[in-house]
Order: C-alpha cells, then structure tokens, then sequence
C-alpha cells in the first residue's frame, strides 16, 4: 500500500425489529467486507435506538449502527452495495470521510461519550493534569 | 417574531440578531450525528438558518449546513415540520 487508506465512517439505520441474527449477519458481512479490501475496523457499534426525526416505511423508531474504519475505497462500494440489496432491513445508511474528534475534552454532543480518551494526546497537558501546572503556564506567559 | 415590516412598504427589518461566533473556537466539531449543536442553527420550522442569524463564518456556516442535510437524511433531524 503507497498511501494510508482513508478512513470511513458508516452510519446505517436497521429497522427496529430486525431480529438479533440479522443484525449478525450484517456486522458479519461488512466485517468480511473491509477484511477483502485489506482494512481493518476500528470500531463497529450500536450508536443508538431512538425516534425517528420523520417516518421512513411507516417506522417511526430505528437502531443506529455506526462503523468506523479504515480500508481501500472498495469496502465502501461492497458495504454500500450490500445495503441496497437489503433496503428490507437497512432503512438508511450513510458513509463519509471519518472526522477526527477535536483534541481538548470540550468535544460537543451525544457522540463524546463512545470516544475514549487515548486518542487525545495532549489531555495530560490540558485538561486533567493538576491545577498548579496550568496556572503555571498562564504566569510564564504574563 | 423574526421579521417584521415597517410601515405599507416593502422593507423588512431583521430583529434576530447576529452574534459572531466560532465554533472552531470553542471547541466544537461539525459533526451531523450532533443534533443538540445542529438544531441550533434551525428554525422552529427546521429551516436552516442565513449566515447573519448564525453569526458563523462562512466557513463554518458552510460545515453546518451539510452537517444539517446529512442529518435530515438520516433522520436525524426532520426536513420540516409538517411530515408525511
């Protein structure tokens, strides 16, 4: 491989009552997915069960599923491939450039929780290393 | 409410007001799965709001609007209030 492979991020809506074994098979085949175009996952998890904001083939709840990872653009045709020939049980499905989070622990909104705090690097600098440093580092620049 | 006009003639006078703001700033990403974030730059009628009410660059003002759309496409956020 000459370059990185992008990273991805894949949101798709399940129906609410898709059965746990389809929900199987489908992590399943997208995991099989990225295997063949030599990526890996980073994570793949259920994001959320709530209400639609409008009624997509009469549901009006849905179960998000999110999957970030990073392979050869061709995972991202297979996945997305996949979906539309099962529009039965995956309601919606979106896939964009993965976003990374911002680095101060400020990082807005309902999707902060999932993100676990290793990837931040500069944590130890700014937000939780002890208070003494930090008002350090305002006096020297005075 | 937002607009209201003065006198008979054409001339429409925005109330709301704009306040500059940067989200780079404080701290926030554009991110379309923030629907707390997005819907504040929705009308009550979930329209997307001008630049000037935001106060956003027009950068960021850019960011939001497809974060919004994405949003709406998932059914994150509703395209209108008058569904079905």
């Amino acid at each position: 491989m000459a370059a990185e492979p992008r990273k991805y991020e894949t949101l798709y809506l399940l129906r609410p009552d898709i059965s746990p074994e389809d929900v199987s098979t489908i992590l399943a085949r997208m995991e099989q997915s990225v295997a063949n175009n030599g990526g890996k996952i980073v994570k793949s998890e259920k994001w959320a069960e709530r209400d639609l904001a409008y009624p997509i083939n009469n549901y009006t709840k849905g179960i998000y599923y999110i999957m970030v990872y990073s392979a050869e653009p061709g995972a991202v045709t297979d996945i997305e491939k996949y979906f539309t020939l099962s529009k039965n049980n995956v309601l919606r499905f979106m896939t964009v450039n993965y976003l990374e989070p911002p680095q101060p622990e400020a990082g807005g909104g309902g999707f902060a929780p999932a993100r676990p705090p290793e990837t931040s690097p500069r944590d130890e600098r700014s937000g939780f290393s002890a208070p003494g440093a930090a008002g350090g580092d305002g006096g020297a620049k005075q | 409410m937002s607009a209201r006009r003065a006198g008979g003639g054409g001339r429409r006078f925005y109330s709301r007001r704009r306040k500059p703001r940067n989200l780079a700033k404080e701290g926030k990403s554009i991110d379309y799965k923030d629907t707390e974030l997005l819907s504040q730059f929705i009308t009550e009628r979930k329209k997307i709001l001008p630049k000037r009410s935001t106060g956003l660059c027009r950068k960021e003002q850019r960011k939001v609007a497809i974060a919004i759309k994405r949003a709406r496409f998932m059914a994150l956020l509703p395209y209108t209030v008058t569904h079905k």
